[in-house]
């Protein structure tokens, strides 16, 4: 009996040991790494050294620790005679130390604010501006500046942050460059993009006009896509869904789109397609699953009354050795989940 | 007695015998869960969980609590289900009146509002060669409450024999993980509550006892064996059964423990052998996730219950150890089940909007608030309130499909199986990811949100590449060398933030207005909690009423002795305090100045669950801490979740 107790004893100990023993190897990893990084931070700090150099010590690693090294960095972000590039490496390091600092969250909106200011130290206050701008329900005046900022990086993020947050005025001044493409900020299918992200759909009327008449495919795609809510749009995005002649990257854009703003009515607009044994096969597919998602539901399932044409032509699909192996595991899929009372 | 006493405030809490009157259908937080108990062939016992594909099997179904305390009917008229297979796994055809009937993929019918027993037939399409791989699923399909799944029933249809022979002197034992019901049959790492016990100890067939003999066969844990003791094993006339609990052979993905595990502990041994009294009263013993050998399916953890004197097979049980798991190395089957989930989620729910409309918002759709992402970032609670989002969604798809959990997006590597089209999407030449045409969520749509169908997001890092962020190793060294609260909550901007702010100029993720859209946002923020998980693992953060566990101590009312007060700009606001609770999970509204809250709560109450009952439905930033448990005085309640990458014991 001892030794089954000694047994039980030894299996324990060791089981604990072994757990013990991971967290302590990842205890000295730990250790080890803010060690190093003292050390590539002293290194940085180290003036005697080459600016490659000291960038270069410092460039592996994400964080600091020590609180005197990072009151160094300050100072060195804050010291305008100091190497550009030095002093975006030190920012760079501190990002998490700049929230609730005055001098660094002022010098970040006026690195941002001023397009002659050097751009490595520049390029990091807009990295740094991405980061913080996350978590912010703020939105700083340098963004309207920024609309007109030379650079592209500059102007998508401004345009991004402020059409999120719901400003007249950067949606209409993507309107206008979508209107009259010379006054544009951004690229269209760009623009397009960044419109539908906003809460705010102001945009539906002009950009209706531009699926009527553009003739560029990646903006026609964007507001193709975009449209979905837009009423009006609604029997063009139906026609186009329905083309064989339109490519189906541009099929497949509007029947989403009509998915998006009509889901109710999907096996209508899903039907003919389906059916169309010219369609591709991907679009067969897709719109399938979205018949899927409406029906599989017990709430519809219950009160669903006998199978429709679209549940027997989905039967008939699932039982065509003829067709694509996809189409067939599709349409059973649906089968099995939407079980229509045949 | 202090065992005991222990042990019945533990069936209070977390509901052993179904009496968990807290617990609610989780799309439906209103709704009482009805706790539903089923059996196959008439038995409390599994000995005889087997079917066949020639003739059906009588199975039958009933609701435990179907009266309150005063005698009133909790679902009067009954509850209207459906009995299914789970999704992807069709091996069966049910049936209400079995005999000729040639069964269905699905029956709806209606459980007796009186608590009485409801016959149904099962019958198998395919047989197979492992126990517990067909499952009987009893969903709710009420007109306003409908798809939440209530009840998970394994058996099996073999091609022979069935692997337990039916001999009626055989001894039975029924077994319970949790409750009654097979809801709460989901473990991971922490010790979950079981009782066990003998079925039929009395004539007609007169059973010898005797107590197991330690050989090679079997092996005496060291709790067993106070057990043993405790059941005077040196009588060779004990009236006890002696029975062996282990893993099925090729499991192993369980570890037992009896009732008196300590405080702080786990379950650890892969066997365990308990005397089950003749008088049929039970036994209590805990069980837990082996840790590296996480589930995949539901069910495929089982627990063997052998009778200790002649090694025979007395019965199976099949659970599930669910953990989060990392999703760049999650099977095909794991991915699918969760994109289906999230889907219906979305659709079916229609819950997943809450979730957007939420993060930084008023839940009025349109209107950003200030008030609405301070208690969520840019301070303490950033890491407890995104906890609660993530656990609450978690829940909901659990009451979808009860075999999911959330997994993890590795952000600070490469994670290449993600972004592919079969799972998060892939980059493509638009802005939006390339999702394969069998994705479930190919179609992703928000309703009530006004935005195009798909998902917004074109990484700058590629497919096989990964934002710059700080790594774990550098995220777990932060607040080096005391390892404080204050220092490690600066992952936020050095862990978290980077993961949005990189992930394309005009991704979704990339604003927290938006970043929710993105179903990447929960693996995501999955990952997140994982690290402080393991931050808290490493540093022992569980204490919480330790500043270094949490800063801000003490109530936004009243902080504790030494704690700052009060504070907008550095937001020490209401809600960010341990004693506070949190929105919109407290329904608390209104308000000015740093005691304000948004002006409505949708996301409330946060779903009582009856296989976690912490943190209960109005979290506090304390309850949301040590989400194991292992500070509690009883083991067992914890929040129900664990990661595949540590082992927090």
């Amino acid at each position: 009996m001892k030794k089954i107790i000694l047994s039980i004893l030894i299996i324990s100990s060791s089981l604990v040991y072994g757990q013990n023993e991971t967290k302590d190897s990842l205890d000295h990893e730990i250790d080890d790494y803010v060690n190093n990084v003292n050390k590539a931070a002293n290194q940085f700090l180290n003036d005697k050294l080459s600016a490659a150099e000291r960038i270069k010590a410092i460039e592996p690693y994400e964080i600091i620790y020590d609180e005197k090294q990072v009151q160094q960095f300050k100072t060195i972000v804050l010291d305008n005679n100091e190497n550009p590039e030095i002093r975006a490496a030190a920012l760079n390091k501190i990002y998490q130390f700049v929230p609730g600092d005055e001098k660094l969250e002022l010098l970040m909106y006026q690195l941002l604010g001023n397009p002659q200011a050097p751009k490595s130290l520049r390029k990091e206050a807009l990295e740094l501006a991405e980061n913080l701008s996350f978590a912010s329900m703020d939105v700083p005046d340098v963004y309207q500046k920024m609309l007109e900022d030379p650079e592209y990086e500059f102007r998508l993020f401004a345009f991004t942050k402020l059409i999120i947050h719901g400003d007249s005025r950067a949606q209409q001044k993507l309107i206008e460059g979508l209107e009259n493409p010379r006054l544009a900020s951004l690229p269209a299918p760009t623009a397009i993009s960044i419109l539908s992200m906003s809460l705010k759909k102001e945009f539906y009327p002009a950009l209706y006009k531009i699926l009527q008449q553009t003739k560029d495919e990646p903006t026609r795609l964007e507001a193709i896509r975009a449209l979905g809510f837009y009423k009006e749009a609604r029997p063009k995005l139906i026609a186009i869904s329905r083309d064989a002649g339109e490519q189906e990257e541009f099929r497949e854009t509007a029947l989403d789109a009509l998915y998006a703003g009509d889901r109710e009515n999907i096996v209508t607009y899903a039907l003919p397609i389906v059916a169309d044994m010219r369609t591709p096969l991907r679009l067969q597919l897709v719109a399938i699953q979205m018949a899927i998602d409406v029906r599989q539901s017990i709430a519809y399932r219950r009160k669903a009354a006998k199978a429709d044409n679209f549940d027997l032509l989905i039967k008939r699909l699932s039982k065509d050795k003829n067709k694509d192996i996809q189409l067939q595991q599709m349409a059973t899929k649906y089968v099995e989940d939407v079980r229509p009372k045949y | 007695m202090k065992k005991l006493i222990i042990i019945l405030q533990l069936m209070s809490a977390i509901g052993v015998c179904g009496q968990n009157d807290s617990a609610v259908i989780p799309a439906c937080p209103d709704r009482l869960l009805p706790i539903i108990e089923v059996q196959i062939n008439n038995t409390s016992s599994n000995h005889d969980d087997y079917g066949s594909t020639n003739i059906y099997t009588v199975c039958s179904a009933r609701i435990i609590n179907y009266a309150d305390s005063v005698g009133n009917k909790n679902f009067p008229g009954g509850l209207p289900v459906e009995l299914r297979n789970p999704v992807s796994i069709s091996k069966l055809v049910f049936s209400n009146i079995g005999d000729t009937d040639s069964g269905t993929a699905s029956v709806f019918d209606t459980l007796p509002e009186d608590g009485s027993w409801f016959t149904f037939f099962v019958k198998g399409i395919v047989t197979s060669k492992v126990d517990k791989t067909a499952i009987i699923e009893i969903a709710l399909a009420d007109v306003t409450c409908f798809d939440a799944v209530l009840a998970r029933k394994a058996l099996m249809i073999p091609s022979g024999p069935a692997p337990i022979p039916f001999y009626e002197d055989r001894p039975r034992v029924e077994i319970e993980i949790g409750s009654v019901s097979t809801l709460d049959d989901y473990v991971t790492w922490s010790p979950k509550l079981c009782r066990i016990r003998w079925v039929n100890p009395a004539p007609p067939i007169q059973i010898s006892f005797h107590k197991p003999v330690a050989s090679n066969s079997f092996v005496f844990s060291q709790a067993s064996f106070v057990e043993a003791g405790n059941a005077n094993p040196a009588s060779e006339d004990s009236t006890f059964l002696y029975v062996t609990l282990q893993n099925m052979k090729g499991t192993n993905r369980l570890r037992f423990a009896n009732d008196s595990l300590a405080a702080g502990y786990t379950a650890t041994d892969s066997v365990l052998t308990l005397a089950l009294p003749a008088d049929s009263s039970w036994v209590y013993f805990y069980v837990a996730g082996n840790f590296n050998n996480a589930s995949i399916n539901d069910k495929d953890a089982v627990i063997e219950i052998i009778d200790a004197e002649d090694s025979l097979l007395l019965s199976r049980e099949g659970i599930m150890v669910r953990i989060r798991k990392n999703a760049n190395k999650i099977t095909a089957a794991e991915r699918d089940r969760y994109l289906g989930d999230l889907k219906k989620l979305d659709l079916t729910y229609n819950d997943y909007i809450d979730f957007v409309q939420t993060h930084s918002r008023d839940n009025t759709g349109i209107v950003l608030s200030k008030v609405a992402s301070r208690q969520a970032h840019k301070g303490s609670a950033f890491l407890p309130w995104h906890r609660t989002f993530i656990l609450h969604l978690e829940r909901l798809l659990q009451s979808i499909d009860p075999s999911v959990a959330l997994p993890y997006w590795k952000f600070d590597t490469s994670a290449p199986n993600i972004f592919k089209p079969n799972f998060m999407g892939s980059n493509s030449s638009t802005y939006m990811a390339n999702l394969a045409a069998t994705n479930p969520i190919v179609s992703w749509t928000l309703p009530g949100e006004g935005v195009p169908v798909g998902i917004q997001r074109k990484i700058p890092y590629g497919n096989n590449g990964h934002p710059a962020v700080a790594s774990e190793i550098a995220t777990l060294a932060l607040g080096s060398p005391s390892f404080s609260f204050s220092g490690f909550k600066s992952m936020e901007v050095s862990f978290h933030n980077p993961v949005h702010s990189k992930s394309g100029a005009n991704s979704w993720l990339i604003s927290q207005i938006t970043s929710t859209r993105d179903p990447i946002f929960f693996l995501l923020h999955c990952n997140v909690d994982r690290l402080w998980a393991k931050w808290q693992w490493l540093h022992n953060r569980y204490a919480t009423n330790d500043t270094v566990t949490y800063d801000l101590q003490g109530s936004f009312y009243a902080p504790a002795a030494g704690v700052l007060g009060p504070n907008t700009t550095a937001n020490r606001t209401l809600g960010q305090y341990a004693d506070d609770t949190i929105w919109p999970w407290d329904n608390i509204t209104g308000g000015s100045g740093a005691a304000a809250r948004p002006h409505i709560a949708v996301l409330t109450p946060l779903p009582v669950t009856l296989n976690a009952a912490l943190p209960g439905s109005k979290p506090t930033i304390k309850s949301m801490i040590d989400y194991i448990g292992i500070t509690n005085v009883t083991p067992g309640l914890d929040l129900g979740f664990g990661y595949d990458d540590f082992f927090p014991y």
